[in-house]
């Protein structure tokens, strides 16, 4: 008898180490799910045989992630964890009220510690609007609010445990989101809050608003831009059934969702969408059929597919960007989605190129003389070369009354360009003096425009880098900061012109 | 590579067992393929590190021998050299450094600061001095073969975090391994018995302890601070305790008897008896190849207190380049030369229930405080959380308070009870035996269930190496 048990342990023991990986050799790798991650790739041999360390954790890496017995294990372990105790707590994905899950990196978005990430963002989303406003660019931003922020009393205070700044950083982007100009920004989370206790705005089990609350997004869109002819009745109620993505995260036995909805048939034409260019994330695909029926013709791009990174915007009448709010400050910064290394950025400078092409360029002023140079030395001809690391110039522009300021910059060079080659525009810098030897120049993080060379005209070596200031920054002191200058290239004039000129010319269209 | 890691678990493992099921009935061609297992598993965890311990393997080898044949204690002298010289190198040059610059005003600690230190070489090189010591004492003959002995020393299960092995006590092991079937089954039960030790209970707790430490001593309530000591003590007990179980597991399955390293020392009632119970093969280590050939207890009082010390301050060096550990070291020493001082022998052995949980065990805890502190600053500041009053005591920090979960709770608590059972109650006596004696039904559900809740952590859940490895 002991001998048969000793026998049947030493089985047992047998087939806890065999099983994973013999389901793998026999069946394969699983399938990639849905939100899951890319399963990590095999290193090569010649690596592990280097003892390159990355390689050995890459290859048990790549075991793990084709281990199909691993992923029923999560499954397992998971459903039974959410069933018995209604609390989950894994990497990206945390339960807060019974019934209730949230998006974990959703909380450290405004994590206390990204307080400078924070203002940088409010202030770039500040400015984009401006200069939206300033160069007639026809963009629209538009936030689509964290779940915790609208469905607070759902979040079982998991928010300020994960981060003890969320709802103060949370109010603070609030209040900031209100005053931007409401023609080229929309919060939507003032809409969701009146909506919160009549309808469900949020899924229980899913990071993303309801279908309803989508459609109710567009319509703020619609409203509050030109888009919109007037309000239709309400469409046709209706309910459809996705697979919650936070279940499917951490592979959750569970039925599908009902996500109530209006029936896309029922939805009235809003205006004609042709020309209308929206680019998203997953908060405007959750109903992507209403938004159609809303706005026909209108062109939708997601963020995280391919075709956004080779998307043209040439032929855009209008364009919205949404954005997710965790993700929407680190999007509009420099390197994000929509900063001004992107093709939505270098659409915005081209915009702003030719708004600045209508200014009164024959009443401009020439600001070299009077601006601070930093390893900058002024030549007979009057232009300015780099003559020591990190050339940088102080412009004080003037206060023109009653029209906007156009600023224009020129530079030359017959040396080639690459993109790390950009004149940085400090719009809101002041000089304080510490010293007599040491000058600081405070500024402000986030209200910068990245110009970059080699936007060159007429065959010649000139870049004309300009722009319409936006109404803020009249009577400011700008820095303008020239990274990686090229040796022969030569700074000409520093100009402002007025728009319009003495004669208002309001109507004039660039 | 660690064994609760599912690279180890299912991959490596079942290879190596069943190569080593293959070689069993020939001696050589079974040391050899421990050998050669052994070898693969020190390369995962250390890649080119692998040459320090084949060096040290064949350089043992090779002393031993001299110094059998010749007889000339040079040899020995250099086969401390041979073994001490890596140690010092890459595990305390570095601290060594630091402390001149301190005190000089030199800069030579930048030049060590990328020493990495080869996983487990606190382990073989003690087993390697061992051995050479044994045999210039003649308590142990030369190993002729090179095989047997690179299988001994460099034996993967208790490679890289002990127990730490006498050549003496397992030669022969390595000559006539001993299969059969009743110990393959009791060596898969201690296996599994460790690694749900490690998983469910070291692991589950770990994050308590991490964020208690973390949010340090100046920001915790006193009950923030305790929780947070407890949650450690637990921690690294089950974790290590868990740890010597699979080693003495494997070894078991191989045919190989590896020694106890612990034996319930939370229930000791003073430090003294604590020594006697954790890490039992370095305690009895320092014990044989230090504290004796210092005068040990023969010499007069003072004397027998300054060798304690100096085993305590080794012991903690041991431990890692740190005061912190050195400190911890001399902490228990004084308590141990106290316990001699205060309380006389026939009474240290009778010492009961009160002194268990009234000195030995926050005394215990205490000390784990100043060993899993980053610095002797932060130990101090920890250590006065726990002491001094809090308008609140049981508030939480938010990164504990994250911790500790319902579920992180109730494995404390559990794991707390090694603290609290009795020594031979009926809980201790069953948990003893759901593992050793022979197969029975009850041992087998217990094994089905330790390898089901293993297998689900274990799948599950991220990287977690074993505390002991950094040593």
């Amino acid at each position: 008898m002991n001998r048969r048990l000793a026998g049947l342990q030493l089985g047992l023991f047998g087939l806890f180490l065999v099983l994973p990986v013999g389901v793998l050799i026999a069946l394969g790798p699983p399938a990639p799910y849905v939100y899951g991650r890319a399963q990590t790739e095999w290193p090569p041999i010649s690596h592990l045989l280097a003892f390159e360390p990355e390689a050995r954790q890459a290859f048990a890496t790549a075991l793990l992630d084709r281990l199909a017995v691993r992923r029923e294990t999560i499954r397992l372990r998971n459903t039974l964890t959410w069933s018995a105790t209604g609390s989950i707590d894994r990497e990206k994905v945390v339960s807060g009220a019974p019934g209730w899950l949230f998006y974990k990196p959703a909380f450290a978005a405004w994590d206390c510690e990204r307080h400078g990430r924070l203002d940088r963002g409010l202030h770039r989303l500040a400015l984009l609007t401006e200069l939206a406003a300033a160069n007639d660019l026809p963009l629209v931003i538009a936030n689509a609010p964290n779940k915790a922020a609208i469905a607070r009393d759902q979040s079982g205070g998991r928010a300020d445990l994960y981060s003890a700044c969320f709802y103060a950083y949370e109010a603070r982007a609030r209040r900031r989101f209100a005053d931007l100009d409401s023609a080229h920004f929309i919060d939507h989370a003032p809409g969701l809050l009146e909506r919160e206790g009549e309808e469900d705005t949020y899924l229980p089990t899913d990071t993303h608003w309801t279908r309803r609350a989508a459609y109710a997004a567009f319509e703020d869109l619609l409203r509050e831009t030109a888009l919109d002819r007037e309000a239709p009745p309400k469409p046709k109620p209706d309910t459809t059934e996705k697979i919650s993505d936070l279940g499917n995260q951490i592979l959750l036995v569970g039925a599908p969702l009902e996500d109530p909805s209006y029936a896309a048939t029922s939805i009235e034409a809003r205006a004609v969408g042709e020309g209308v260019v929206v680019i998203h994330d997953s908060f405007y695909q959750e109903a992507p059929d209403l938004l159609d029926a809303m706005l026909p013709g209108v062109r939708r791009v997601n963020v995280n597919f391919p075709e956004f990174s080779s998307i043209d915007l040439r032929e855009a009448e209008h364009v919205v960007l949404e954005s997710a709010e965790r993700a929407i400050l680190s999007r509009v910064l420099d390197h994000g989605f929509f900063g001004w290394h992107s093709r939505v950025g270098r659409w915005l400078l081209d915009g702003m190129d030719r708004a600045a092409a209508s200014c009164r360029w024959t009443e401009s002023r020439d600001l070299t003389a009077g601006a601070e140079r930093s390893s900058l030395s002024l030549e007979a001809d009057g232009s300015m070369q780099a003559d020591g690391p990190a050339p940088k110039l102080f412009v004080s522009l003037p206060e023109i009354s009653g029209d906007a300021t156009c600023l224009r910059l020129t530079l030359s060079s017959q040396a080639p360009v690459h993109p790390r080659q950009v004149a940085r525009l400090y719009l809101d810098a002041k000089q304080v003096r510490i010293a007599p030897e040491d000058r600081v120049f405070e500024f402000v993080h986030g209200r910068t425009v990245e110009l970059r060379y080699g936007r060159r005209r007429d065959g010649t070596a000139a870049d004309r880098l300009a722009f319409v200031l936006p109404a803020s920054a009249a009577g400011r002191r700008i820095r303008i900061d020239f990274q990686e200058l090229p040796a022969d290239a030569r700074l000409g004039a520093i100009e402002v012109a007025p728009r319009f000129g003495a004669a208002p010319a309001r109507s004039a269209n660039p | 590579m660690v064994f609760s890691e599912p690279v180890f678990l299912f991959a490596f493992l079942p290879v190596a067992l069943v190569l080593v099921a293959v070689c069993a009935r020939r001696p050589v061609l079974h040391s050899s393929a421990l050998l050669g297992l052994s070898l693969a598993f020190y390369t995962w965890s250390s890649g080119r590190l692998v040459f320090l311990l084949i060096g040290c393997l064949v350089a043992n080898w090779a002393l031993a021998r001299a110094i059998e044949r010749s007889g000339d204690r040079r040899w020995l002298s250099l086969g401390f050299v041979v073994n001490f010289l890596p140690l010092a190198y890459y595990k305390y040059a570095f601290f060594a450094a630091s402390q001149i610059d301190r005190i000089s005003g030199a800069a030579w600690a930048p030049g060590f600061a990328d020493v990495v230190l080869p996983v487990g070489i606190s382990f073989f090189v003690f087993q390697g001095v061992s051995y050479l010591v044994d045999v210039a004492r003649g308590d142990t003959r030369a190993e002729p073969n090179p095989i047997h002995f690179g299988a001994y020393l460099a034996f993967f299960p208790q490679l890289i975090a002990g127990p730490i092995v006498r050549y003496r006590d397992a030669i022969e092991d390595y000559r006539a391994p001993a299969h059969s079937l009743d110990r393959a089954a009791y060596g898969a039960r201690r296996f599994a018995h460790g690694l749900l030790k490690k998983i469910l209970i070291a692991d589950t707790v770990a994050p308590i302890a991490d964020a208690c430490f973390a949010t340090g001593g100046d920001a915790l309530s006193m009950g923030a601070a305790w929780l947070g000591a407890l949650a450690y003590s637990i921690q690294i007990y089950f974790d290590f305790s868990g740890y010597s179980d699979m080693a003495i597991g494997l070894a078991a399955i191989c045919g190989i008897d590896l020694r106890e390293n612990f034996e319930r020392p939370y229930a000791s009632a003073t430090l003294t008896e604590f020594w006697r119970r954790w890490h039992i093969s370095l305690s009895s280590w320092f014990r044989d190849y230090l504290y004796i050939p210092l005068g040990g207890n023969r010499a007069g009082t003072a004397r027998v207190y300054a060798n304690l010390l100096v085993v305590f301050f080794t012991t903690g060096l041991w431990h890692g380049a740190a005061w912190s550990f050195v400190a911890w070291g001399l902490y228990h020493g004084l308590f141990l030369i106290g316990e001699r001082l205060l309380i006389p022998r026939e009474r240290l052995a009778a010492a009961g229930l009160f002194s268990r949980f009234a000195y030995a065990f926050p005394v215990t805890v205490v000390g784990w405080v100043v060993f899993r502190a980053d610095s002797l600053g932060e130990a101090i500041e920890y250590v006065g959380a726990m002491f001094t009053p809090s308008p609140n005591p049981a508030a939480l920090p938010a990164l504990v308070e994250q911790a500790a979960t319902p579920a992180t709770i109730a494995v404390l608590l559990l794991g707390t009870s090694c603290f609290f059972m009795p020594r031979e109650g009926r809980p201790a006596v069953w948990l003893r035996e759901a593992v050793a004696g022979p197969a029975d039904w009850g041992r087998t559900v217990y094994l089905t269930l330790a390898l089901a809740v293993s297998g689900l952590l274990a799948l599950t859940s991220g990287f977690s190496p074993f505390l002991y490895f950094r040593f």
